[in-house]
């Protein structure tokens, strides 16, 4: 469990390194928004991706 | 020729005229929050509150002021959206890993580690919350 916990610790801190080095001029790497807005833009991106919103919520406050 | 007659509704920012509804959204997400917070999971009430919580988000969260009226930015090359997506594959592999070996107490799925967490009234709320405030981010888009 320890490694389990360690692991989705360390994919947080680099998500959250990858939205802090989103924000800096000139910073090669997308704001997370960014690369979730083309999916949006389309109707079965946005259903797809509400989609997975919804489960989300069923899966873990509902299940 | 300045209209004088206009009242500070009239010359309120955008944002400011948005403020009240903006408010009572979010009131009504804290509310939802709560209260189905407080439904055991498994149950038609859970169910039911989940429900309600998405419709609201999703009927209403695009209606509150403030939703983005600019055009959209370029979407990122893929050099640019590479790291993301890297991140997606890496969590997807380290959660899908623990749900296809079983969940072992050794190596958990995050529902699994997220129980405890999600098994108080608090701990369910604030989750629901995070939720909502996710799919509202989703829908101004």
């Amino acid at each position: 469990m320890t490694v389990t916990l360690a692991g989705y610790l360390v994919l947080g801190l680099f998500a959250a390194a990858l939205a802090l080095a989103a924000r800096l001029p000139g910073s090669r790497v997308a704001q997370i928004g960014d690369c979730v807005g083309p999916a949006l833009r389309s109707r079965p991106g946005r259903i797809a991706v509400l989609a997975a919103w919804l489960w989300l919520g069923w899966h873990f406050f509902a299940r | 020729m300045t209209n004088h007659a206009a009242g500070p509704a009239m010359t309120a920012s955008p944002a400011a005229r948005s403020a009240p509804r903006t408010a009572c959204f979010v009131a009504a997400m804290i509310v939802g929050a709560v209260v189905t917070g407080r439904f055991a999971s498994f149950t038609w009430q859970a169910t039911m509150g989940v429900s309600l919580c998405a419709a609201l988000v999703l009927a209403a969260g695009g209606r509150v002021p403030g939703r983005p009226t600019s055009p959209p930015p370029d979407p990122p090359g893929r050099r640019e959206a590479l790291p993301w997506w890297g991140w997606c594959g890496a969590f997807t592999a380290w959660w899908g890993s623990a749900f296809l070996t079983g969940s072992r107490p050794s190596h958990p799925t995050l529902s699994l580690l997220l129980d405890p967490v999600f098994g108080t009234h608090a701990g369910k709320s604030l989750g629901l919350l995070a939720w909502m405030l996710l799919g509202w981010w989703l829908v101004r888009r």
